[in-house]
């Protein structure tokens, strides 16, 4: 459990599998917040083993995207349930979906 | 049907119910994950705001009839109507965004039915999730 992140310059890639829910949130949230930098350009959320995501995880998602100054945060290939909980809580208004864990 | 002291259990053991029952079920795991966040947004709300407000007990029944689940709770403490939080506006831009009141706007999304009611000096939610 936990995630699993990379970094390549100001390039972060962020693999969360699982569960993201009140129960993991709080520790993944931690763990990633340590590891991005405000003036990073990219992080990408790979979510295509996230199985499951709550108000918790969105908080998460929500906490990283305000953390970058300037950068964009892209969300790659999320899992069905991920995907409509993303839409309905109009986070594709500042999140981009991405089919790419490069950047353009 | 489970029952929870809000002083002794955790969110953990309450959301490990709806996991329990799901496994016993044999339906699709969309459905499941529809219920199990419904489930664990109204439970975190009274762990965490309830309780704040008095609650010291939680009761939880969750039952399957004709592929919708029927979520029903129970919680002392003062009167916390969960219907009527969580009016966020989802086309807020991100700086205008904060955490508070997505959960109980998801609910809203993924009911098909969410009601409220006190009766006896007990707060009353019922929810169904197709």
């Amino acid at each position: 459990m936990g995630a699993n992140i990379e970094r390549e310059g100001d390039l972060v890639r962020i693999a969360i599998d699982g569960r993201l829910d009140s129960l993991s949130a709080g520790d993944i949230s931690n763990q990633i917040l340590e590891n991005i930098k405000e003036s990073d350009k990219c992080v990408i959320f790979d979510l295509s083993r996230l199985d499951y995501i709550s108000s918790a995880g969105l908080q998460v998602l929500l906490l990283v995207a305000k953390q970058l100054k300037s950068g964009k945060v892209y969300i790659y290939k999320p899992t069905k349930m991920v995907d409509d909980v993303l839409k309905i809580s109009g986070f594709y208004g500042f999140l981009s979906k991405t089919d790419s864990l490069e950047v353009d | 049907m489970a029952r929870f002291d809000l002083n002794r259990d955790t969110i953990a053991d309450a959301l490990a119910y709806l996991e329990s029952f799901c496994k016993k079920l044999n339906t699709d795991p969309e459905s499941c994950h529809r219920a199990m966040l419904v489930y664990e947004e109204l439970v975190t709300n009274v762990f965490t705001h309830a309780k704040k407000g008095g609650a010291t007990m939680l009761e939880t029944r969750v039952q399957m009839d004709n592929g919708t689940f029927l979520i029903n709770l129970i919680y002392d403490g003062e009167r916390f109507d969960p219907t009527k939080a969580g009016n966020i506006d989802p086309s807020l831009p991100l700086e205008q965004r904060t955490a508070g009141g997505l959960g109980i706007f998801l609910v809203k999304q993924f009911a098909t039915r969410f009601e409220y009611s006190r009766e006896n000096n007990l707060n009353r939610v019922t929810v169904e999730v197709k």
